[in-house]
């Protein structure tokens, strides 16, 4: 049978059901749970998030550009994105490294060290950013011999990237680790079998079925990073146009009662941040889809 | 590619998966390794792949010691029960696997590949899935990917675990043929892990049945049925009747006596087990001679063209189960709960004990 002649089954299948919404379903309780979904939704993250757009559109059209697009709000885009990229892409290669060595081999404290990988989650973010600021000062147990080498962390930039790459660590390993977890055996025996090495068993076999949970650990992180404040304020040094982040800005312009220029950049990071998750799923579905998973 | 296995041992912790197993398995042959669960016939076979290492023992290929020959250099096929196929990878480009990762210096130029992955699809028949991914394909279709995707690199040996195992009875029985009807095409020397004596009876030149990591026999679908070694062979092999008793002057003593007019090689004094059977039983409603056991019909089953009986014999307490062709049966013109008379046709006799063994029983 060729393709075509199936999809064009599979629409006259789907023709009979009611409108182009709800299917019918074996499973009851479409209306109510759905209902809720919504509900909920609205409550916690709809309605907020549109008092945040309506906040910002009470300044003139001009005004909110000229906000967003101030010299000082760049260069925190910049410093913000930026280090929220580097922090996930180091992410992407050890939270991978972790749950490689989680996920496949047994050895003593294991079980410590699974549970250790979650601490970032728990640990209140001021008292992570105040002890990372004591390790990495220049007087610091990290600091002091990395200041020798010439390499500053604290009130720099690499501040920044470091904080954000505890914080959303766990995101990568907890999304990778898993799908390592069962991954089948007979897979990588195979490939072996008909005569790949370890490398090109890892490149062809073993990273296809990762990439998507990577990508997926990867915007977790990524959204993680960017929306942080509390632990990087702390080892930014917060220096405008230098090490300032974005939310630092915001939280700025609420403290000078500045609610609608506030509320403009938040709009501003939130759509750009929204896009990208966005464009991730979506990347993600294509992939699911062409797979047939 | 003839293989030499030479006294292999490997056990998992404490458990002996194969206690010394030698076996030998002439180029070219299609070789069943047959056992219940857990007799070390999967272990065996992925020692000859390489993906196990023996604790001890030495695996020989055309002569040569390859015990120690890393699974990628050993020129095997593997086929896994659940097909292992990569699912990210269209049929295509599964089948094309082993030619893309061999090392820049004998990779075959991309035409070469485009042809011989064509060919072998045309070979399992499917050349019209190549651009499908392996989810969209059928059990039976995608072992036959597997198939053709360990052909692909021109293996001396193929090896195949329980490739029909996860597959439904109709298909299983097609696959079957396809695969002996493949070996003949090819010749190329075949192992094949099933738990199902059918199969291994149906599909192989030589059976070796396996038993707690000990090989138990070793010959064709003939002779392990007609000459079973030892009573795990002849239990394993399908369903059958024990009489335990006294042998003397050719007559086992069982409650009834059971004449042995097999050549036993017993001698004459001490416990036999003699097993017959189902289809083994003449079935008469009066008995002409003393070697007869009265028996009572407590259940009759029609399978087909078979009628499966199950009759009660004083002093026994497990039923004797007779199998009967459905037109003898009417011709008996008798119910449940007739009195009968059983005289078997055929026994075979040993000396040594039975080993507890999951049949393949069918229940009444």
């Amino acid at each position: 049978m060729s393709a075509s002649s199936q999809s064009s089954i599979r629409t006259s299948l789907t023709r009979p059901f009611k409108g182009p919404f709800k299917k019918r379903s074996v499973l009851p309780g479409f209306g109510l749970t759905f209902g809720y979904t919504i509900f909920y939704l609205s409550l916690i993250v709809l309605i907020p998030l549109g008092a945040l757009f309506l906040k910002a559109f009470t300044l003139s059209l001009p005004d909110i550009w000229a906000t967003v697009t101030a010299p000082r709000v760049l260069a925190s885009y910049r410093i913000t994105f930026g280090a929220a990229f580097i922090a996930a892409v180091i992410n992407l290669f050890v939270g991978l490294l972790i749950a490689w060595v989680l996920a496949r081999y047994e050895f003593k404290g294991k079980s410590i060290l699974d549970a250790l990988v979650d601490l970032p989650f728990a640990l209140p973010t001021a008292v992570a950013g105040i002890a990372l600021t004591t390790v990495f000062s220049v007087n610091g147990w990290l600091g002091a011999p990395l200041a020798e080498l010439g390499i500053k962390v604290a009130y720099t930039p690499i501040g920044i990237i470091v904080a954000m790459v505890f914080i959303s660590l766990p995101f990568q390993v907890r999304t990778v680790q898993p799908v390592l977890e069962d991954l089948e055996k007979e897979l990588e025996e195979a490939s072996a079998t008909l005569g790949a090495n370890r490398w090109q068993t890892f490149r062809h076999v073993i990273f296809p079925v990762l990439a998507p949970s990577l990508f997926t650990g990867f915007a977790l992180g990524f959204a993680r990073a960017l929306g942080e404040y509390g632990s990087i304020v702390f080892i930014a040094g917060n220096m405008p146009m230098k090490t300032e982040i974005t939310p630092l800005l915001i939280i700025t312009k609420l403290e000078q009662y500045q609610y609608a220029e506030a509320t403009a950049i938040a709009a501003v990071t939130l759509t750009i941040s929204f896009a990208l998750l966005f464009l991730i799923n979506y990347v993600q579905w294509r992939n699911r889809r062409r797979y047939s998973l | 590619m003839s293989i030499h296995i030479d006294n292999v041992r490997k056990n998992f912790g404490t458990f002996e998966a194969l206690a010394g197993v030698s076996l030998d398995i002439p180029s070219g042959e299609l070789v069943a390794l047959l056992g219940p669960s857990g007799s070390g016939k999967t272990t065996l076979l992925r020692i000859l792949a390489g993906l196990e290492a023996p604790d001890s023992g030495r695996i020989l290929f055309e002569g040569r010691d390859a015990t120690n020959d890393h699974v990628r250099e050993r020129q095997v096929g593997f086929v896994f029960q659940h097909y292992a196929l990569f699912r990210h990878l269209t049929i295509f480009e599964n089948v094309a696997y082993g030619l893309r990762v061999k090392p820049k210096a004998s990779r075959p130029a991309d035409s070469y590949i485009n042809d011989r992955v064509n060919d072998l699809l045309k070979l399992v028949q499917l050349d019209w899935l190549g651009d499908r991914y392996p989810n969209q394909l059928s059990g039976g279709q995608r072992q036959r990917i597997a198939l053709a995707r360990a052909l692909a690199v021109e293996p001396k040996l193929l090896l195949l675990d329980e490739p029909f195992g996860a597959l439904d009875a109709k298909v299983r029985l097609e696959l079957r043929h396809w695969l002996r009807r493949l070996h003949d095409d090819l010749g190329i020397t075949s192992v094949f892990v099933t738990h199902d004596q059918e199969e291994a009876m149906e599909v192989s030149d030589r059976v070796v049945i396996l038993n707690q990591g000990r090989i138990e026999q070793v010959g064709t679908p003939e002779e392990v049925y007609d000459a079973p070694a030892s009573p795990f062979v002849h239990e394993f092999l399908g369903l059958t009747n024990l009489f335990t008793g006294n042998l003397r002057q050719e007559v086992l003593a069982a409650g009834r006596n059971i004449k042995i007019t097999e050549e036993s090689g017993l001698d004459d004094k001490g416990g036999a087990y003699a097993y017959v059977r189902p289809y083994d039983f003449e079935v008469s409603p009066q008995a002409d001679g003393e070697d007869w056991l009265a028996a009572e019909l407590a259940l009759s089953q029609t399978v087909g063209n078979i009628v499966r009986l199950s009759f009660r014999v004083a002093g026994r307490e497990e039923p004797v189960r007779v199998e009967l062709e459905k037109e003898r049966f009417r011709a008996l013109r008798v119910g449940v709960g007739a009195k009968l008379f059983l005289k078997p046709r055929h026994v075979q006799v040993f000396s040594k004990a039975p080993v507890a063994v999951e049949t393949p029983a069918w229940e009444i």
